[in-house]
């Protein structure tokens, strides 16, 4: 099943441009990554008596924010797993630009719509009756998807990365092939369960469009329930990192967006991929349980 | 070779009872036209068959096992639904490959059934540009895939031109002919006349009329026959 899955997806366009997008999403940060120090440091020439920007060089950024500094200086540990982060989520997590989630939740929920949408469910449902072993193939081969996936995304990280310390002056890798091969290790493992946070998304809701809208609303609102519960408790409240996306961006590149932020959570990479875990398999759990009851035509 | 055995069939959508005790037997090597007026429970009683629907009571078996217990089901029953249930952007042949990648039949089957219906020729092009008739013939392509001793065809011949309702009409004697069962549901009086052996008529979920062609039409024709058996039930519920 798991082959006659990756066939479907194969030989239709979608996977293809969503993977096309989720590459194009972290060129696009990538560049920023390489481009934003250079650009706050050329603000900061211009700031003189009477002229104040909002964002300060590097140099003076840790009166801003604790942190800054390390993430805008490109020949720091933390701006490098941010480079490394293959959800793209920008330095130190902050960015939040989310493509690479975004088309992983997108990748789950058309895998199975799609046959919803054009009646290809019933074939397949003739073909193998066992309906478990129907969303198993499906959750195999949109997890295949997402490796390929991954595995190019991490090859661009690299170059950008590369690119990143060659250009920077007086800068050098600052971090270990083991702790590269960690970051990329997570960030796979984490794109891999949006696939099935969407593949459960997509066969509880069924109806395509309403699905995609589900999953939508999920990358939307969860950074705005993030932010107001940071303004709320003062950033006290650890309760709102165990959102699944936030999770995500904590279990590929660890703290660095908490403490930008300011919050104080205390939630360790493996802590969160081991939450997002727990968000994947009860909802793929669940839907296999309705995927199994429900009637199909 | 394998039976179709309907026994005290029900089936309801909330307050809805789509299908009422419905009961009948195709036996191999006879062709059974499956009839009834919109909305009478043919297709209801063609998912439940075919395990897409649950049942609410009642069984529904080839050759005594329900489809959901049997082993290899593309070896035993090839079934056609609506329009097959094709992806608009993926071609005919993929679309074959698929279903026999996950059936474990061997790829030259593809090719095989292709010739058979006769899609050779417009197999790399995408779904999106088939007629109606060549979708049919694609979707009973995939019935075929598996060389299966059933076939469950839900109005095959929509689309299908006059070529196409004599071939499909030579496929199914001749399937018939080798031992096979067929359960025809189908709207086209003339071809369920042309080609069944045997009749089962539904109207409003139930059984109205069941038996030999030849005994239920007599001396009249199939449609007065229809007509009659189906003019308490007759109109959508």
């Amino acid at each position: 099943m798991f082959r006659a899955e990756l066939l479907k997806l194969r030989t239709t366009r979608t996977p293809w441009i969503i993977g096309a997008v989720a590459l194009a999403g972290m060129v696009l940060t990538q560049v920023l990554h390489l481009v934003l120090p250079r650009t706050l440091g050329a603000l900061a020439s211009l700031e003189g008596p009477g002229l104040t920007v909002g964002v300060q060089a590097p140099g003076a950024a840790s009166d801003l924010v604790p942190g800054l500094a390390a993430i805008a200086d490109l020949g720091s540990a933390e701006a490098q797993r941010g480079m490394l982060d293959l959800l793209g989520n920008g330095a130190g997590g902050a960015g939040s630009s989310g493509v690479t989630a975004l088309c992983m939740l997108l990748l789950g929920v058309l895998a199975v719509t799609t046959d919803f949408r054009t009646g290809g469910i019933v074939p397949t449902a003739l073909v193998v009756p066992d309906r478990l072993r129907v969303l198993a193939g499906k959750a195999g081969a949109t997890a295949a998807v997402a490796l390929v996936t991954g595995a190019a995304l991490a090859l661009l990280t690299a170059a950008g990365l590369v690119v990143a310390v060659g250009t920077t002056p007086g800068a050098t890798l600052a971090l270990g092939a083991g702790e590269a091969l960690a970051v990329w290790g997570r960030g796979l493992v984490v794109l891999v369960l949006l696939t099935w946070l969407g593949l459960a998304v997509g066969t509880l809701v069924r109806g395509q469009v309403a699905a995609i809208v589900v999953v939508a609303s999920l990358a939307l609102v969860e950074p705005l329930v993030q932010a107001a519960a940071l303004v709320l408790t003062g950033g006290t409240s650890a309760a709102t990192s165990w959102l699944p996306l936030t999770l995500g961006a904590l279990a590929s590149t660890g703290q660095g967006a908490a403490d930008l932020l300011g919050g104080t959570t205390a939630v360790s990479a493996w802590a969160a991929l081991a939450g997002l875990t727990a968000w994947a398999a009860v909802l793929l759990g669940t839907a296999a349980v309705v995927f199994r009851r429900r009637d199909l035509a | 070779m394998t039976a179709i055995r309907i026994e005290g069939l029900h089936k309801s959508y909330g307050g809805f009872e789509a299908v009422h005790d419905v009961g009948f037997t195709a036996r191999p090597g006879s062709v059974v036209g499956l009839l009834g007026p919109n909305g009478a429970g043919k297709s209801t009683t063609l998912h439940v068959l075919l395990g897409l629907a649950a049942a609410d009571a009642g069984s529904a078996t080839f050759g005594g096992r329900p489809y959901a217990d049997l082993e290899h089901p593309s070896r035993v029953v090839g079934a056609l639904l609506d329009a097959g249930g094709l992806h608009p952007g993926r071609t005919g042949r993929d679309h074959l490959r698929v279903l026999a990648t996950a059936a474990r039949l061997p790829a030259r089957r593809v090719d095989e059934v292709l010739d058979l219906v006769g899609m050779t020729p417009a197999a790399q092009r995408r779904v999106r540009t088939y007629s109606l008739g060549m979708k049919q013939r694609l979707g009973i392509a995939a019935a075929l895939l598996g060389r299966p001793e059933v076939l469950v065809l839900d109005e095959p011949a929509n689309g299908l031109d006059p070529a196409g309702m004599r071939w499909l009409r030579e496929l199914l004697r001749s399937f018939a002919a080798d031992g096979g069962t067929v359960l025809l549901a189908s709207h086209v009086l003339a071809e369920v006349a042309q080609v069944a052996d045997a009749l089962v008529v539904v109207g409003q979920g139930r059984v109205v009329a069941d038996g030999p062609l030849d005994d239920l039409v007599a001396d009249r024709s199939l449609e007065d026959v229809y007509l009659d058996v189906t003019a308490t039930t007759e109109g959508v519920r």
